[in-house]
Order: C-alpha cells, then sequence, then structure tokens
C-alpha cells in the first residue's frame, strides 16, 4: 500500500465524499491523501475541491508514502507548528489566476486593477508572448467577484486554488526534480 | 456563506501547467518518496506530463514495495539507481548502449558513473 499525498488540513477539514480522499490525523493537523496514485490533472482538481472547503498547504505533486505511519512521523510531525501557521494564513484567502490577452493597447495593470483592489498578495507568473499571467490571493467570501471582475476586464479566471503562488519561501522546492 | 464556484476546468489546466512543481516538498527518506517531474516536459503537454508521471508512479510504488519487503539500508536511497539517477526498469547499463559505444568508452562511463550521484 502507498499513499498518494495532496497536502496538509486541518484535521476537521471537510473531504469531499466523491475522491477517494481520506484523511491521516495527527493531533489538530491531517494529511489528505489517496490509495492509489492519480495522474496530474485529478490531483490538481481534488485539491482544488479540498480548497472549496478550507484551508490546504498544498504538497508537491508525485508525493507518496509508505504508510499512515510514515505521514504522521515524516510529514506531519517534522514541521506541525510551520504548518499550522501556514494553515492559519490560508484560512480566509484562496489563490485565483487571471490569465489576460493583451491587445495593442490594452494595460494588464489598468485592466486587472479591479482584481488587484481585492487581493491581499499579487504575484506576476511565468508567461509568454502576448500574455499576462497573475495569481491573486483574493479573500474568499470575493470570490465570485474576483471573477467577475476578471471576466469584465477580458481575463481568463482559474480558481480557487490551492495557494501554491503563495506558499512560504522556505518551502519552495529545491530543485526542479524536487529531491 | 455561499459554497464558491467550482474551478472552471478550461482554467484549471491551464493552471496546472503553471503550479504543478510547486507546493511543500516533504525531504524523500527511505519511506516518503518524492517523484519529480520535469518541468518542460509539462510546458510542453500536460497529457505527456500524465502519462510520464504515471509510470514514475508505479516505479516508485515497486521501490516502495521492495523497502517494505527488505531489511531496512538494503534499498538503495533516492537518486542512487539508473540513468540519470531515475528509478525504473532500465539498468545503469542498458544493453542498447553497449552495443553502440565502443568498449573501452563503456568502461570509462561504468567507473564515472559514481561520482555522478553526488
Amino acid at each position: 500500500m502507498s499513499l498518494h499525498l495532496f497536502g496538509v488540513v486541518r484535521a476537521a477539514h471537510e473531504v469531499p465524499a466523491d475522491r477517494n480522499i481520506r484523511l491521516v490525523v495527527l493531533d489538530d493537523l491531517a494529511a489528505a491523501v489517496r490509495e492509489a496514485p492519480v495522474a496530474a490533472m485529478p490531483h490538481f482538481e481534488a485539491l482544488s475541491a479540498l480548497v472549496a472547503t478550507g484551508s490546504v498547504v498544498p504538497v508537491v505533486f508525485g508525493t507518496l508514502a509508505e504508510s499512515e505511519e510514515a505521514v504522521r512521523a515524516d510529514v506531519l510531525a517534522p514541521r506541525a507548528d510551520g504548518l499550522r501557521a501556514q494553515l492559519d494564513r490560508l484560512a480566509d484567502v484562496v489563490e485565483v489566476h487571471v490569465y489576460l490577452r493583451l491587445g495593442a493597447w490594452t494595460s494588464a495593470d489598468t485592466a486587472l486593477a479591479p482584481v488587484g483592489a481585492l487581493a491581499e498578495q499579487v504575484v506576476e507568473l511565468p508567461s509568454e508572448r502576448q500574455e499576462v499571467r497573475r495569481a491573486f490571493l483574493v479573500p474568499r467570501r470575493q470570490l465570485a467577484t474576483a471573477r467577475q471582475a476578471a471576466e469584465k476586464a477580458g481575463g481568463r479566471f482559474a480558481g480557487p486554488l490551492p495557494a501554491f503562488s503563495f506558499l512560504d519561501e522556505r518551502q519552495a522546492p529545491a530543485s526542479r526534480w524536487g529531491w | 456563506m455561499t459554497a464558491p464556484a467550482p474551478p472552471a476546468s478550461g482554467g484549471l489546466a491551464e493552471a496546472l501547467n503553471i503550479l504543478l512543481d510547486k507546493g511543500l516538498v516533504i525531504d524523500a527518506t527511505i519511506r516518503v518518496s518524492v517523484i519529480g517531474i520535469e518541468i518542460l516536459t509539462i510546458e510542453a503537454k500536460i497529457v505527456i506530463a500524465s502519462v510520464d508521471t504515471y509510470i514514475r508512479y508505479l516505479e516508485a510504488m515497486q521501490r516502495l514495495e521492495a523497502t517494505r519487503r527488505a531489511v531496512p539500508g538494503v534499498v538503495p536511497a533516492p537518486g542512487t539507481q539508473g540513468i540519470l539517477g531515475t528509478h525504473g526498469i532500465l539498468p545503469l547499463t542498458a544493453p542498447v548502449a553497449a552495443a553502440v559505444m565502443p568498449a573501452e568508452h563503456l568502461e570509462r562511463v561504468e567507473v564515472e558513473a559514481p561520482e555522478r550521484q553526488l
């Protein structure tokens, strides 16, 4: 039995019923896991579904643990305080993305100002050619407003997403291979 | 409080391209393994990333399975197996390479192999 890890949540987190996800609990923390590995897209969809019901610290895709005991001892216990701090920080906010194709006389800053006004933090994402991609950390209750503002500006909207772009720097991957 | 709208799947696929290599990294131990993903592959094609990733999963699961059955310490640590440190079905010296390369070159590669694991 290998466990596929999605992320760390509070032990009381409401887990979507239809995705075979369960919680491995250690005190007030829990890791959302699944018995069988999943491909990238289902993994990402499940994480986004988890975000819809509360704070999630996503674990890098491709993390597997041998047993529940390993999840508690090697994933949750060594960084419990840091995880609690991250979960608290993300409790009332979610990440959303806006992708905006630039016309000849469009300023991304002007066009996306209404979304930016809702956001606690903004991060410029890697983009290509004539497109601006931005991640916004917006309050949960402003999610619908953010979507409307993005679509009014002509942008494509994705969210709520796990707050990948706003995790602590220290927890970013050390290498592109993740080990 | 209203429930948040589910993400539009089109946007989600785009977001996946950007975010898939991010997230909390657990230092690999004998009981927890992290299967890295080549960013360039993801940028090029999600479908390829998914299939490729799935193969890596299966390989890592085999390794974890072997770990559980073996005496602790016998199973090699991550990054010490296979071509470019991957884990998989390809042995360290692939028969195809042996047929193509001159014998002396092959020997040298084998001698150098342990250094590249650092």
